[in-house]
Protein backbone atom coordinates (compact mmCIF):
# COMPACT_ATOMS: atom_id res chain seq x y z
CA UNK A 1 0.00 0.00 0.00
CA UNK A 2 1.34 3.59 -1.18
CA UNK A 3 1.20 6.42 1.25
CA UNK A 4 -1.48 8.02 -1.22
CA UNK A 5 -3.37 4.67 -0.68
CA UNK A 6 -3.09 4.70 2.81
CA UNK A 7 -4.17 8.35 3.16
CA UNK A 8 -7.33 7.53 0.88
CA UNK A 9 -8.52 4.78 3.27
CA UNK A 10 -8.03 7.09 6.11
CA UNK A 11 -9.98 9.15 4.27
CA UNK A 12 -12.49 6.95 3.87
CA UNK A 13 -12.54 5.59 7.01
CA UNK A 14 -12.44 8.94 8.89
CA UNK A 15 -16.05 8.45 10.46
CA UNK A 16 -14.87 5.40 12.21
CA UNK A 17 -11.40 6.73 13.14
CA UNK A 18 -12.55 9.97 14.88
CA UNK A 19 -14.97 7.92 17.03
CA UNK A 20 -12.40 5.51 17.82
CA UNK A 21 -10.47 8.75 18.54
CA UNK A 22 -12.93 10.30 20.48
CA UNK A 23 -13.63 7.48 22.73
CA UNK A 24 -10.19 7.13 23.55
CA UNK A 25 -9.41 10.66 24.25
CA UNK A 26 -12.56 11.15 26.56
CA UNK A 27 -11.28 8.10 28.62
CA UNK A 28 -7.92 9.98 29.03
CA UNK A 29 -10.04 13.44 30.13
CA UNK A 30 -8.92 15.63 27.59
CA UNK A 31 -10.81 17.27 25.34
CA UNK A 32 -12.07 15.21 22.32
CA UNK A 33 -12.13 17.72 19.05
CA UNK A 34 -8.61 19.19 19.46
CA UNK A 35 -6.77 16.12 20.92
CA UNK A 36 -8.65 13.20 17.75
CA UNK A 37 -7.57 16.53 15.11
CA UNK A 38 -4.52 16.35 16.22
CA UNK A 39 -4.57 12.35 16.61
CA UNK A 40 -5.34 12.32 12.69
CA UNK A 41 -2.55 14.97 11.40
CA UNK A 42 -0.22 12.62 13.42
CA UNK A 43 -1.52 9.86 11.37
CA UNK A 44 -1.12 11.61 8.22
CA UNK A 45 2.60 12.85 9.36
CA UNK A 46 3.35 9.25 10.04
CA UNK A 47 1.98 8.14 6.52
CA UNK A 48 4.08 10.84 4.15
CA UNK A 49 6.98 9.60 6.37
CA UNK A 50 6.36 6.46 5.01
CA UNK A 51 5.72 5.09 8.31
CA UNK A 52 2.21 3.10 8.78
CA UNK A 53 1.53 -0.59 7.93
CA UNK A 54 1.06 -1.98 4.43
CA UNK A 55 -2.23 -4.27 5.54
CA UNK A 56 -5.60 -2.16 4.81
CA UNK A 57 -6.60 -4.03 7.82
CA UNK A 58 -3.79 -3.00 9.77
CA UNK A 59 -4.81 0.40 9.84
CA UNK A 60 -7.54 1.00 12.47
CA UNK A 61 -5.29 -0.64 14.92
CA UNK A 62 -2.30 1.28 14.01
CA UNK A 63 -4.67 4.57 14.28
CA UNK A 64 -5.28 3.99 17.49
CA UNK A 65 -1.67 3.27 18.66
CA UNK A 66 -1.53 6.85 16.81
CA UNK A 67 -3.82 8.23 18.99
CA UNK A 68 -2.28 7.11 22.13
CA UNK A 69 0.78 8.85 21.22
CA UNK A 70 -1.29 12.06 19.99
CA UNK A 71 -2.89 11.99 23.77
CA UNK A 72 0.48 11.07 25.44
CA UNK A 73 1.64 14.39 24.18
CA UNK A 74 -1.19 16.37 25.39
CA UNK A 75 -1.23 15.33 28.69
CA UNK A 76 2.57 15.62 28.63
CA UNK A 77 2.19 19.32 27.13
CA UNK A 78 -0.26 20.12 29.67
CA UNK A 79 1.54 18.99 32.76
CA UNK A 80 5.18 20.89 31.50
CA UNK A 81 2.79 23.94 30.45
CA UNK A 82 1.14 24.10 33.94
CA UNK A 83 4.14 23.86 35.68
CA UNK A 84 5.64 26.42 34.09
CA UNK A 85 2.66 29.19 34.09
CA UNK A 86 3.61 31.30 36.59
CA UNK A 87 6.95 31.86 34.30
CA UNK A 88 6.25 30.29 30.96
CA UNK A 89 8.43 32.14 29.63
CA UNK A 90 11.71 31.56 32.15
CA UNK A 91 13.99 29.30 31.29
CA UNK A 92 13.61 26.22 33.36
CA UNK A 93 15.09 22.98 33.12
CA UNK A 94 13.58 20.74 30.45
CA UNK A 95 12.30 17.59 31.31
CA UNK A 96 13.05 16.05 28.06
CA UNK A 97 13.72 12.47 28.81
CA UNK A 98 11.69 10.55 26.30
CA UNK A 99 8.41 8.94 27.33
CA UNK A 100 7.41 5.24 26.83
CA UNK A 101 5.56 6.19 23.68
CA UNK A 102 7.21 8.78 22.16
CA UNK A 103 8.08 6.59 19.40
CA UNK A 104 4.78 5.26 19.25
CA UNK A 105 3.74 6.42 15.63
CA UNK A 106 6.61 5.51 14.14
CA UNK A 107 6.14 2.65 12.43
CA UNK A 108 9.30 -0.37 12.38
CA UNK A 109 10.40 -2.05 9.73
CA UNK A 110 7.13 -5.22 9.00
CA UNK A 111 9.97 -7.21 8.17
CA UNK A 112 12.04 -6.78 11.38
CA UNK A 113 8.70 -7.16 13.54
CA UNK A 114 7.88 -10.38 11.39
CA UNK A 115 11.80 -11.60 12.35
CA UNK A 116 10.65 -10.26 15.98
CA UNK A 117 8.24 -12.16 16.51
CA UNK A 118 9.31 -15.38 14.64
CA UNK A 119 11.90 -15.38 17.32
CA UNK A 120 9.82 -15.40 20.12
CA UNK A 121 8.25 -18.56 18.64
CA UNK A 122 11.70 -20.31 17.92
CA UNK A 123 12.60 -19.42 21.77
CA UNK A 124 9.39 -21.31 22.54
CA UNK A 125 10.37 -24.00 20.77
CA UNK A 126 13.54 -24.87 22.04
CA UNK A 127 11.99 -24.72 25.71
CA UNK A 128 11.45 -28.50 27.63
CA UNK A 129 8.90 -30.14 26.76
CA UNK A 130 6.25 -29.74 29.43
CA UNK A 131 7.20 -25.90 29.31
CA UNK A 132 6.55 -25.35 25.62
CA UNK A 133 3.46 -26.95 25.78
CA UNK A 134 2.45 -25.12 29.06
CA UNK A 135 3.28 -21.79 27.26
CA UNK A 136 1.65 -22.60 23.53
CA UNK A 137 -1.81 -23.64 25.83
CA UNK A 138 -1.56 -19.82 27.60
CA UNK A 139 -0.91 -18.47 24.23
CA UNK A 140 -3.89 -19.97 23.38
CA UNK A 141 -6.03 -18.00 25.86
CA UNK A 142 -6.51 -21.09 28.78
CA UNK A 143 -6.15 -20.43 32.45
CA UNK A 144 -4.00 -22.03 34.28
CA UNK A 145 -6.76 -23.81 35.94
CA UNK A 146 -7.20 -25.74 32.07
CA UNK A 147 -3.40 -25.58 31.33
CA UNK A 148 -2.74 -27.99 34.93
CA UNK A 149 -6.05 -30.52 33.63
CA UNK A 150 -4.11 -30.44 30.63
CA UNK A 151 -0.53 -31.24 31.46
CA UNK A 152 -1.94 -33.13 34.80
CA UNK A 153 0.04 -31.47 37.07
CA UNK A 154 -0.93 -29.62 40.51
CA UNK A 155 -2.44 -26.21 39.91
CA UNK A 156 0.86 -24.46 41.89
CA UNK A 157 3.25 -26.05 39.09
CA UNK A 158 1.74 -23.93 36.89
CA UNK A 159 2.72 -21.02 37.95
CA UNK A 160 6.54 -22.22 38.43
CA UNK A 161 6.50 -23.02 35.41
CA UNK A 162 5.94 -20.02 34.23
CA UNK A 163 8.10 -18.41 36.43
CA UNK A 164 11.10 -20.56 34.93
CA UNK A 165 9.74 -19.94 31.09
CA UNK A 166 9.65 -16.43 31.53
CA UNK A 167 13.48 -16.53 32.87
CA UNK A 168 14.34 -18.45 30.04
CA UNK A 169 12.40 -16.62 27.09
CA UNK A 170 14.15 -13.36 28.42
CA UNK A 171 17.15 -15.06 28.38
CA UNK A 172 17.00 -16.69 25.18
CA UNK A 173 15.71 -13.22 23.47
CA UNK A 174 18.29 -10.92 24.75
CA UNK A 175 21.21 -13.40 23.56
CA UNK A 176 19.33 -14.17 20.09
CA UNK A 177 19.01 -9.73 20.36
CA UNK A 178 22.51 -9.59 20.69
CA UNK A 179 23.48 -12.00 18.47
CA UNK A 180 21.39 -10.12 15.51
CA UNK A 181 22.74 -6.96 16.13
CA UNK A 182 26.11 -7.08 17.95
CA UNK A 183 26.91 -3.48 18.14
CA UNK A 184 23.50 -2.49 19.90
CA UNK B 1 10.93 -3.84 24.25
CA UNK B 2 9.60 -8.00 25.34
CA UNK B 3 6.88 -9.57 23.42
CA UNK B 4 3.66 -8.19 25.14
CA UNK B 5 2.63 -12.02 25.23
CA UNK B 6 4.97 -12.58 28.13
CA UNK B 7 2.78 -10.37 30.14
CA UNK B 8 0.37 -13.47 29.91
CA UNK B 9 2.95 -15.38 31.60
CA UNK B 10 3.54 -12.93 34.82
CA UNK B 11 1.45 -14.87 38.03
CA UNK B 12 -2.14 -13.16 38.70
CA UNK B 13 -2.60 -12.28 35.01
CA UNK B 14 -6.05 -13.40 33.68
CA UNK B 15 -6.80 -14.61 29.96
CA UNK B 16 -9.82 -12.31 29.74
CA UNK B 17 -8.60 -8.67 31.76
CA UNK B 18 -5.41 -8.70 29.60
CA UNK B 19 -6.75 -9.39 26.83
CA UNK B 20 -9.71 -6.99 27.04
CA UNK B 21 -6.72 -3.99 27.53
CA UNK B 22 -5.39 -4.79 24.68
CA UNK B 23 -8.01 -4.64 22.59
CA UNK B 24 -8.61 -0.79 23.73
CA UNK B 25 -5.01 -0.29 24.13
CA UNK B 26 -2.17 1.10 21.84
CA UNK B 27 -0.35 -2.89 21.08
CA UNK B 28 -3.34 -4.89 19.67
CA UNK B 29 -1.61 -5.20 16.62
CA UNK B 30 1.50 -6.29 17.91
CA UNK B 31 -0.34 -8.53 20.45
CA UNK B 32 -1.73 -10.32 17.16
CA UNK B 33 1.81 -10.44 15.39
CA UNK B 34 3.05 -12.33 18.20
CA UNK B 35 -0.08 -14.62 18.56
CA UNK B 36 0.38 -15.32 15.10
CA UNK B 37 3.98 -16.58 15.14
CA UNK B 38 3.71 -18.53 17.85
CA UNK B 39 0.63 -19.98 16.60
CA UNK B 40 1.46 -21.05 13.33
CA UNK B 41 -1.76 -22.69 12.28
CA UNK B 42 -4.58 -22.15 10.09
CA UNK B 43 -7.64 -19.74 11.25
CA UNK B 44 -10.98 -21.77 11.73
CA UNK B 45 -13.22 -21.16 8.77
CA UNK B 46 -15.84 -20.17 11.08
CA UNK B 47 -14.51 -18.47 13.51
CA UNK B 48 -15.71 -14.88 12.16
CA UNK B 49 -19.39 -16.21 13.07
CA UNK B 50 -18.53 -16.53 16.82
CA UNK B 51 -18.38 -12.80 16.87
CA UNK B 52 -21.18 -12.09 15.01
CA UNK B 53 -23.55 -13.93 17.12
CA UNK B 54 -22.34 -12.51 20.14
CA UNK B 55 -21.92 -9.03 19.21
CA UNK B 56 -24.32 -7.55 21.74
CA UNK B 57 -23.08 -9.39 24.89
CA UNK B 58 -19.91 -8.05 23.98
CA UNK B 59 -20.30 -4.61 23.46
CA UNK B 60 -22.61 -4.83 26.54
CA UNK B 61 -20.40 -7.28 29.10
CA UNK B 62 -17.08 -7.70 27.83
CA UNK B 63 -15.28 -11.21 27.04
CA UNK B 64 -17.17 -12.40 30.31
CA UNK B 65 -20.11 -13.70 28.25
CA UNK B 66 -17.93 -15.74 26.21
CA UNK B 67 -17.04 -19.26 27.47
CA UNK B 68 -13.77 -20.15 27.74
CA UNK B 69 -13.75 -21.96 24.91
CA UNK B 70 -14.93 -19.14 22.98
CA UNK B 71 -12.01 -16.81 24.16
CA UNK B 72 -9.62 -19.72 23.26
CA UNK B 73 -11.22 -19.57 19.48
CA UNK B 74 -10.20 -16.05 19.66
CA UNK B 75 -6.58 -16.81 20.52
CA UNK B 76 -6.28 -19.13 17.66
CA UNK B 77 -7.79 -16.81 15.38
CA UNK B 78 -5.80 -13.31 16.28
CA UNK B 79 -7.18 -11.26 13.28
CA UNK B 80 -10.35 -11.63 14.82
CA UNK B 81 -9.25 -9.52 17.24
CA UNK B 82 -8.82 -6.38 14.92
CA UNK B 83 -12.24 -6.78 13.95
CA UNK B 84 -13.39 -6.92 17.44
CA UNK B 85 -11.28 -3.93 18.23
CA UNK B 86 -13.09 -1.71 15.64
CA UNK B 87 -16.59 -3.10 17.44
CA UNK B 88 -15.74 -2.21 21.23
CA UNK B 89 -13.86 1.16 20.33
CA UNK B 90 -17.12 2.37 18.16
CA UNK B 91 -20.23 0.52 20.02
CA UNK B 92 -18.99 -0.58 23.09
CA UNK B 93 -21.13 0.46 25.91
CA UNK B 94 -20.22 1.88 29.13
CA UNK B 95 -18.51 -1.82 30.56
CA UNK B 96 -15.79 -1.05 27.83
CA UNK B 97 -15.11 3.16 28.80
CA UNK B 98 -14.15 1.28 32.09
CA UNK B 99 -11.63 -0.77 31.20
CA UNK B 100 -9.89 1.82 28.37
CA UNK B 101 -10.01 3.99 31.65
CA UNK B 102 -7.97 1.72 33.42
CA UNK B 103 -6.14 0.70 30.27
CA UNK B 104 -5.21 4.25 29.87
CA UNK B 105 -4.19 4.70 33.15
CA UNK B 106 -1.74 1.95 33.22
CA UNK B 107 -0.16 3.77 29.56
CA UNK B 108 -0.42 6.89 30.21
CA UNK B 109 1.12 7.58 32.85
CA UNK B 110 2.78 11.44 32.28
CA UNK B 111 6.37 11.89 32.72
CA UNK B 112 5.69 14.12 35.78
CA UNK B 113 3.09 15.16 38.53
CA UNK B 114 0.90 17.35 37.25
CA UNK B 115 1.46 20.56 39.86
CA UNK B 116 -1.29 22.73 41.54
CA UNK B 117 -2.89 25.39 39.75
CA UNK B 118 -1.26 28.70 39.90
CA UNK B 119 -2.69 30.65 42.83
CA UNK B 120 -3.17 33.91 40.02
CA UNK B 121 -7.12 34.36 39.40
CA UNK B 122 -6.42 35.10 36.07
CA UNK B 123 -4.66 32.23 35.19
CA UNK B 124 -6.80 30.08 37.29
CA UNK B 125 -9.61 30.81 35.33
CA UNK B 126 -8.38 29.90 32.07
CA UNK B 127 -6.66 27.16 33.26
CA UNK B 128 -10.06 25.60 34.77
CA UNK B 129 -11.76 27.15 30.98
CA UNK B 130 -9.07 24.49 29.48
CA UNK B 131 -9.24 22.05 31.47
CA UNK B 132 -13.46 21.15 30.96
CA UNK B 133 -13.13 22.59 27.24
CA UNK B 134 -9.96 22.01 26.23
CA UNK B 135 -6.81 23.67 25.13
CA UNK B 136 -8.55 24.33 22.03
CA UNK B 137 -10.97 26.51 23.79
CA UNK B 138 -8.43 28.29 25.77
CA UNK B 139 -6.37 29.01 22.64
CA UNK B 140 -9.56 30.19 21.05
CA UNK B 141 -10.16 32.45 23.81
CA UNK B 142 -6.65 33.75 23.60
CA UNK B 143 -6.94 34.44 20.29
CA UNK B 144 -9.98 35.90 20.74
CA UNK B 145 -8.20 38.49 23.39
CA UNK B 146 -5.53 39.27 20.93
CA UNK B 147 -7.17 40.28 18.03
CA UNK B 148 -10.61 41.21 18.84
CA UNK B 149 -10.58 45.15 20.15
CA UNK B 150 -12.37 44.93 23.65
CA UNK B 151 -13.45 47.70 25.95
CA UNK B 152 -10.75 48.52 28.88
CA UNK B 153 -13.45 47.28 31.24
CA UNK B 154 -14.62 44.33 29.71
CA UNK B 155 -12.30 41.08 31.24
CA UNK B 156 -10.35 42.95 33.14
CA UNK B 157 -8.08 39.74 33.86
CA UNK B 158 -7.35 38.74 29.96
CA UNK B 159 -4.02 40.90 29.73
CA UNK B 160 -2.49 39.24 32.76
CA UNK B 161 -3.52 36.17 31.29
CA UNK B 162 -2.36 36.81 27.69
CA UNK B 163 0.89 38.13 29.71
CA UNK B 164 1.41 34.34 30.79
CA UNK B 165 -0.08 32.51 27.66
CA UNK B 166 2.45 29.86 25.88
CA UNK B 167 3.36 30.98 22.67
CA UNK B 168 2.59 27.71 21.52
CA UNK B 169 -1.62 28.48 21.90
CA UNK B 170 -0.97 31.40 19.03
CA UNK B 171 0.06 28.52 16.96
CA UNK B 172 -2.20 26.07 17.77
CA UNK B 173 -4.89 28.74 17.53
CA UNK B 174 -3.46 29.80 13.76
CA UNK B 175 -3.43 25.81 13.21
CA UNK B 176 -6.75 25.09 14.48
CA UNK B 177 -8.56 28.06 12.46
CA UNK B 178 -6.86 26.87 9.44
CA UNK B 179 -8.15 23.69 9.56
CA UNK B 180 -11.70 24.58 10.21
CA UNK B 181 -11.82 26.83 7.53
CA UNK B 182 -9.80 24.43 5.40
CA UNK B 183 -12.30 21.50 5.99
CA UNK B 184 -15.28 23.82 5.33
CA UNK B 185 -13.89 24.61 1.89
CA UNK B 186 -15.19 22.26 -0.17
CA UNK B 187 -14.16 23.84 -3.35
CA UNK B 188 -11.27 25.23 -4.84
CA UNK B 189 -12.26 29.33 -4.60
CA UNK B 190 -13.12 28.30 -0.64
CA UNK B 191 -9.77 27.06 0.00
CA UNK B 192 -7.73 29.51 -1.95
CA UNK B 193 -9.70 32.44 -0.18
CA UNK B 194 -9.31 30.58 3.10
CA UNK B 195 -5.57 30.31 2.73
CA UNK B 196 -5.18 33.84 2.13
CA UNK B 197 -7.40 34.74 5.20
CA UNK B 198 -4.44 32.72 7.07
CA UNK B 199 -2.21 34.38 5.08
CA UNK B 200 -3.17 37.62 6.29
CA UNK B 201 -3.74 36.63 9.84
CA UNK B 202 -0.06 35.62 10.30
CA UNK B 203 0.59 38.68 8.77
CA UNK B 204 -1.30 40.56 11.35
CA UNK B 205 -0.36 38.68 14.45
CA UNK B 206 3.84 39.16 13.10
CA UNK B 207 3.18 42.76 12.20
CA UNK B 208 1.48 43.05 16.33
CA UNK B 209 3.37 44.39 19.33
CA UNK B 210 2.81 41.02 20.88
CA UNK B 211 3.75 42.38 24.38
CA UNK B 212 3.02 39.29 26.29
CA UNK B 213 6.40 37.55 25.19
CA UNK B 214 9.47 38.11 25.74
CA UNK B 215 11.99 39.48 23.34
CA UNK B 216 13.24 35.95 22.28
CA UNK B 217 10.16 34.45 22.17
CA UNK B 218 8.90 37.04 20.24
CA UNK B 219 11.42 36.53 17.46
CA UNK B 220 10.71 32.39 17.12
CA UNK B 221 7.05 33.35 17.04
CA UNK B 222 7.59 35.47 14.70
CA UNK B 223 9.70 33.33 12.60
CA UNK B 224 7.36 30.79 12.77
CA UNK B 225 4.83 32.78 11.61
CA UNK B 226 6.68 33.91 8.92
CA UNK B 227 7.47 30.05 7.99
CA UNK B 228 3.67 29.97 7.91
CA UNK B 229 2.60 32.67 5.65
CA UNK B 230 5.36 31.15 2.98
CA UNK B 231 3.46 27.64 3.40
CA UNK B 232 0.88 29.05 3.00
CA UNK B 233 1.79 30.88 0.21
CA UNK B 234 3.27 27.75 -1.43
CA UNK B 235 0.11 25.83 -1.21
CA UNK B 236 -1.82 28.37 -2.57
CA UNK B 237 0.24 28.10 -5.77
CA UNK B 238 -0.51 24.56 -5.84
CA UNK B 239 -4.03 25.50 -5.60
CA UNK B 240 -3.99 27.68 -7.86
CA UNK B 241 -1.91 25.03 -10.28
CA UNK B 242 -4.82 22.29 -10.41
CA UNK B 243 -4.02 20.38 -7.26
CA UNK B 244 -7.39 18.92 -5.09
CA UNK B 245 -8.39 21.22 -2.04
CA UNK B 246 -7.94 17.81 0.21
CA UNK B 247 -4.21 17.13 -0.82
CA UNK B 248 -3.47 21.22 -0.12
CA UNK B 249 -5.67 20.44 2.93
CA UNK B 250 -3.71 17.36 4.06
CA UNK B 251 -0.25 18.82 3.16
CA UNK B 252 -1.33 22.32 4.97
CA UNK B 253 -2.80 20.60 8.24
CA UNK B 254 0.78 18.12 8.03
CA UNK B 255 2.98 20.82 8.06
CA UNK B 256 0.99 22.95 10.31
CA UNK B 257 1.04 20.57 13.18
CA UNK B 258 4.46 19.64 12.56
CA UNK B 259 5.14 23.56 13.38
CA UNK B 260 2.72 23.24 16.29
CA UNK B 261 3.95 19.94 17.66
CA UNK B 262 7.17 21.27 17.60
CA UNK B 263 6.59 24.44 19.86
CA UNK B 264 4.37 21.92 22.12
CA UNK B 265 7.00 19.66 22.46
CA UNK B 266 9.26 22.46 23.84
CA UNK B 267 7.20 25.61 24.46
CA UNK B 268 9.93 27.14 26.69
CA UNK B 269 13.18 26.77 24.84
CA UNK B 270 12.20 28.70 21.97
CA UNK B 271 15.19 28.29 19.10
CA UNK B 272 16.68 32.13 18.34
CA UNK B 273 15.61 33.73 15.85
CA UNK B 274 18.65 33.69 13.47
CA UNK B 275 18.66 29.90 14.21
CA UNK B 276 17.03 26.72 11.92
CA UNK B 277 16.34 24.31 14.30
CA UNK B 278 16.60 21.11 13.61
CA UNK B 279 13.18 19.53 14.27
CA UNK B 280 11.46 22.82 12.51
CA UNK B 281 10.33 21.39 9.09
CA UNK B 282 12.06 23.22 6.26
CA UNK B 283 11.21 25.15 2.97
CA UNK B 284 12.84 22.23 1.61
CA UNK B 285 10.26 19.47 2.87
CA UNK B 286 7.49 21.13 1.71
Amino acid sequence: MTGDEAKQVLAEIRPTLLKVAGRIVRANGLSSEDAVQDAYLKALRAIEAGSFPQERGHLLAWFTRVVYSAVYDALRGRARRMARVPAVLDREPADDRPGPLDQLVEWEDEGLIRRSQALLASCIGQLPGEERRAVELRFQGMTNRQIALALDVPLGSVSALFRSVMGKLRRGLAAAGSRADPAG
Amino acid sequence: MPPHLLGLLQEGVEVRPWLERHLVGPDLLAVVGELAAVSGREADADAGGLLVAQRTEILEHGLASLTDEEVQVLFRNPALLLRLQEWVLVDGGPYWDGVLSGSANRVLVPPSPVPKLPARPGLSRLWAVASHAGIAAMAAALMWFLIVPRPPTEHPTAKEDIAAAPPDLLLSTLARQLDEKLSAARRGPDALAALQQMHDTCATLAAAPLPQLSDSARAAVRRDLSWLQTQIAAQRRILEQGAEVWQVRSTVESRVHSLVSTRWRDPVDLPDATQDPDDLPSEDTF
